[in-house]
């Protein structure tokens, strides 16, 4: 919730954007004397001058998710969030980096306004969006909007500022976790006070941008995986449901959910969760307790009845199936809850992904996923997973890609919705004397030799990122 | 306007919005300090709260947004302190600054529902305690409101304890020396065929009406039979007495606040659910017996059952189902459960919630009744009374002796119910009432009395005839005596003609002469009056020719129906 002091004023951004989409959207239906739309335009219009202040101009600028006005992002807030990334959609369905908006608006007639409207719109789907937006309003001789290209020097890079504040946050959500093990190993009644605050930041943060936080859930720890573990499936299960519209109270509790879902593997010795090899009937079944003492370690942790209640029913059933199989099993025959089927799916995803100390080989995500399809309608929610692989993209972040220039690169921006096979990468690039990688250039695969017309890069497999003992987190922020 | 008038404008504009958030700030300190000394709802809270809204809308006429920045123990505005204080839970910058919070802003617009939630939230948090649950900034961001907002540090963490995450290995080093080959790529399917599956994962318009169906299902389920099957499997599972102790005591907790939350059928639920998996755990895991034992006596203390007051007043005459759910729900306790019940039936509440109460005490007493003896030996009367009056309803010969016992108390109205109950019930009570036609209250006697001269009855008679051969004539008895003869009237028969006729017509003449035996023989004429008129007739006549005046005096007393 911090911000900055000097922010641009978030109001008149606000309304501006707002009085941009109702023009945009009603020069689709209406002509050009219809009385709604020539108001929707004169609303723009009016919403830009109050945004021009004395500078002349407005710049806006979309870059890792973010806008940008004349140059600066807009401070952080929930009720704007939204807004400001169907902006960013917006212009980057049409490959575009931003516009100029000039004063010369205040003297252009209304009718002149909403046909660049339209002209933007028609832009989505053209050959070269901002080629062809650019002369058509250059052959209309509209002269107060200038569309900027989409520029990916702008895209590598979230803020430093964020960048910190999510790696921070990933931390904080790890030593929380373990906060709350040491205290329940110790017999003592951890409240939940501090997990809230996390699980609270967690949701801010994802709601300011999705990517970066999902990047963190890449990161893994091969000594102690529980901890990671617990923490990516939070993030992963947030994404989620945040992709399917759950509001964001409920955000909150899947966090906690996802954060004190394996809570009870204290219990369980570290012999039998790290053993190589098959376990005995004895074993397995002190694994399968797993999820059953989780609910006991929940239900005693220091908060109200309702909370508690609220956070016990996901974990319990974290390795039931969508069919009811898996464990544990009871006499209890209802459905799977609905976070209890998104948290399933995150569970599932993060461990085939982790490398452990019993299978040191993991899955790359890619391959995971189409694993896990497999049991579409059985292990998982049909409708579910399918939203889970829709947003995670089917080459997800952090997936080590080998490319036909014999380059490896990092997917660090899935190429959803127009290259979904062509994703923003970072190159990796070898130290041969330490034989470690250091973050090299970001690149597009969609990308292409501007005189061939062919692709400059090809994707030709994938790895996991333990094969090269790399954190993909490391290169993505 | 000049240089001068424009500098005198500004200044006379600061000092207007310097004095307007000091009244702002004390508004807010009021209603704060209030919140500490009295209940949220009491009406100075509401009233110091109503107080702290003008100023703020005030403000607003020339300002689009109230900021206080927040230090250890200060509230700054405009670079200003406004407010300092100790570093005590009774400072308000303090608690913000306890908190994380770095600066809080109001901004126009702010509604009154804002302002009385923000204060809430203030109440709420007010004091911290240890392992919490959520604090200010929880709150705060829970409350998500519109035209607040507030910047946090975070407090609990600090670079000591954070896990660094430059410390995680990825991967064991010597596995990765042997993936590195050409053997962990995975071979890339086209990059068609990837747009195709993208294709197919895209959410159609079903699924996208799918995932809102289960949202709102999400959103409004009632999660708590859930719960509750989960946490008996849980127990069900559970080898470490310590564990199911917890899991107990969070049931504990869950029954408590559905019982006050009136949600009677889920209590009822909750309860059965738990005498079923004690049963089902009798037998093999022994060691649960004392623990569920623990538990449903903790369930009858005051400090659970204590929810029922929520609930009575829910409860109207014609709502027959609640009633039998609340039976249903405090029949299933231990009879212990009378500890608590009694003491609430003693207050005051509608006939048919007594009714209930009564009928569920009962209920409890007939299953074991000696957590209702206990209170027999109550120093208040109150207590024991309707301890009487549920053991009177229980039917169980074996409590005659109680009531017994019980008209020998030392309060009259306990002698007096005490015997009133041991009459209602079946058997031979006249030496009870022999014995009590001498009690020092009026009432008792009475109630003696009135049972011994219920129908005609040798025994009664012959008890009646010693006792009055055994009474002194003194002038305090009068009463008595006269209300006993009466009563042999009521129940004697030839018996007692004979000791009438002698009381009436005395031998000796000191008795002759009336001294000392006018009230005996006033009441033997009382008694008479009432008897066979064939047998009793001719003695009343004789008496009323008596030359010895006191007998004559009498019998025309007792024939006018006098005393």
């Amino acid at each position: 919730m911090s911000e900055k002091t000097d922010r641009p004023d978030n109001r008149i951004i606000e309304t501006l954007i707002r009085s941009f989409f109702s023009m945009v959207q009603t020069s689709r239906i209406h002509s050009d004397n219809n009385q709604l739309a020539l108001k929707c335009a004169q609303n723009f219009v009016v919403s830009c001058q109050a945004a021009f202040r004395n500078q002349g101009e407005l710049r806006l600028r979309i870059a890792n998710d973010r806008l940008y006005v004349q140059e600066e992002t807009l401070g952080f807030q929930r009720g704007t969030v939204a807004l400001i990334q169907n902006m960013v959609e917006y212009l980057e369905r049409r490959s575009l980096g931003g516009f100029n908006i000039s004063e010369a608006i205040r003297q252009c007639p209304l009718e002149e306004v909403l046909n660049a409207a339209r002209l933007i719109n028609n832009a989505q789907g053209q050959q070269d969006p901002f080629e062809w937006l650019t002369s058509e309003l250059e052959a209309c001789r509209v002269h107060w909007i200038t569309p900027q290209p989409h520029s990916e020097t702008d895209l590598n890079e979230p803020a430093m500022e964020l960048k910190e504040r999510a790696l921070k946050t990933y931390s904080y959500a790890l030593t929380s976790v373990k906060d709350v093990v040491e205290k329940i190993a110790t017999h003592k009644h951890p409240g939940i006070r501090h997990a809230t605050r996390l699980a609270q930041s967690m949701v801010d943060l994802m709601i300011e941008n999705e990517s970066v936080f999902m990047a963190l859930s890449t990161i893994r720890d091969y000594d102690d995986y529980t901890f990671t573990h617990s923490v990516n499936v939070a993030i992963l299960s947030m994404c989620l449901a945040k992709h399917i519209g759950v509001p964001k109270q409920s955000l909150e509790r899947l966090s906690l959910c996802g954060l004190f879902h394996d809570l009870g593997k204290i219990d369980i010795p570290k012999s039998v969760l790290n053993k190589e090899g098959k376990l005995t009937d004895e074993e397995f079944k002190q694994i399968q307790m797993h999820s059953l003492l989780s609910v006991q370690h929940i239900a005693t942790l220091r908060a109200s009845r309702e909370r508690k209640a609220s956070m016990l029913i996901p974990p319990f059933e974290h390795h039931l199936k969508y069919d009811l199989s898996g464990y544990p099993q009871t006499h209890r025959r209802n459905p799977i809850s609905f976070f209890g089927r998104i948290l399933t799916i995150s569970d599932v995803f993060d461990a085939i992904t982790s490398p452990r100390i019993y299978r040191p080989t993991a899955l790359s995500p890619d391959r995971a996923l189409k694993f896990m399809y497999k049991g579409t309608g059985k292990d998982f929610d049909p409708v579910l997973l399918k939203a889970f692989i829709d947003m995670i993209g089917l080459l997800p972040l952090g997936t080590v890609l080998e490319l036909d220039t014999g380059e490896l690169a990092v997917v660090v921006k899935n190429g959803k919705p127009v290259h979904p096979a062509r994703p923003r990468a970072v190159v990796l690039n070898k130290d041969e004397q330490t034989g470690e990688f250091y973050k090299g250039k970001t690149i597009s695969l969609a990308d292409k030799d501007l005189t061939s017309g062919k692709y400059l890069r090809n994707i030709v497999g994938t790895r996991h990122c333990s094969h090269l003992n790399i954190q993909p987190v490391d290169f993505m922020l | 306007m000049n240089a001068f008038a424009m500098l005198a404008k500004r200044t006379d504009e600061s000092t207007q919005t310097a004095r307007s958030v000091k009244q702002i700030i004390n508004s807010f300190l009021i209603v704060f300090k209030n919140y500490a000394l009295y209940p949220e709802n009491h009406a100075i809270c509401k009233t110091s709260l109503e107080k702290a809204k003008p100023p703020l809308y005030l403000f607003f006429q020339n300002n689009f947004h109230f900021r206080i920045d927040v230090q250890k123990n200060a509230l700054i505005f405009d670079s200003q302190i406004v407010y300092e204080g100790g570093e005590t839970e009774e400072n308000l910058a303090f608690i913000f600054f306890r908190d994380g919070i770095e600066w809080l802003e109001f901004q126009r617009g702010l509604t009154e529902d804002e302002i009385d939630r923000f204060f809430k939230v203030l109440y709420r948090y007010r004091i911290l305690r240890e392992e919490a649950e959520g604090d200010l900034v929880t709150a705060l961001w829970a409350e998500d409101f519109s035209h607040i907002r507030y910047g946090v540090k975070e407090v609990f963490w600090n670079a000591d304890n954070l896990i660094d995450l430059g410390e995680l290995r990825a991967a064991d080093p010597g596995q990765v020396a042997q993936n590195a080959s050409e053997a962990g790529l995975i071979q890339m399917q086209p990059p068609e065929f990837i747009t195709e599956w993208a294709e197919a994962f895209r959410l159609t318009p079903e699924d996208h009406e799918a995932i809102k169906r289960m949202i709102i299902e999400d959103e409004t389920l009632d999660r708590a039979q859930d719960v509750l099957d989960i946490l008996g499997i849980i127990l069900m599972n559970l080898e470490d007495s310590k564990d199911f102790e917890e899991i107990l005591d969070y049931l504990k907790e869950e029954f408590f606040d559905t019982l006050q939350l009136g949600d009677l059928e889920f209590t009822l639920k909750l309860l059965k659910n738990l005498h079923f998996t004690h049963q089902k755990l009798r037998d093999n895991k022994p060691w649960t017996i004392p623990l569920f034992k623990r538990l449903f006596s903790d369930l009858c203390r005051e400090s659970t059952l204590a929810a029922l007051q929520h609930v009575w007043p829910t409860i109207g005459p014609g709502h027959v189902e609640k009633q039998k759910l609340v039976f249903d729900i405090l029949t299933l306790l231990p009879s212990r459960a009378i500890y608590t019940l009694l003491p609430m039936m003693l207050e005051s509440h509608p006939l048919h919630i007594h009714d209930l109460m009564m009928d569920i005490a009962v209920h409890l007493a007939r299953r074991n009744s000696n957590p209702l003896k206990q209170f027999l030996t109550d120093s208040n009367e109150a207590v024991v009374i309707k301890s009487l009056k549920i053991l009177s309803m229980l039917n169980q010969p074996e409590n005659n002796a109680i009531f017994l016992d019980m008209t020998r108390h030392d309060s009259e109205n306990i002698r007096k119910q005490a015997l009133t109950h041991l009459l209602a019930r079946e058997g031979d009570f006249l030496d009870v009432c022999i014995s009590m036609v001498d009690d020092s209250s009026d009432a008792v006697r009475w109630l003696a009395l009135k049972h011994l001269g219920q129908t005609r009855n040798s025994r009664a008679e012959k008890l009646l005839t010693t006792h009055l051969e055994n009474t002194d004539a003194r002038e305090e008895n009068r009463s008595h005596i006269l209300d006993c003869y009466r009563t042999l009237g009521q129940c004697g028969d030839d018996e007692c003609i004979g000791f009438l006729k002698k009381t009436l017509f005395p031998r000796s003449w000191v008795q002759k002469l009336g001294i000392g035996s006018t009230i005996h023989q006033e009441g033997a004429l009382h008694a008479l009056t009432a008897l066979n008129p064939d047998k009793a007739g001719p003695i009343l006549s004789k008496a009323s020719r008596s030359f010895i005046p006191s007998v004559r005096a009498a019998c025309k007393k007792a024939l006018a129906g006098g005393k």
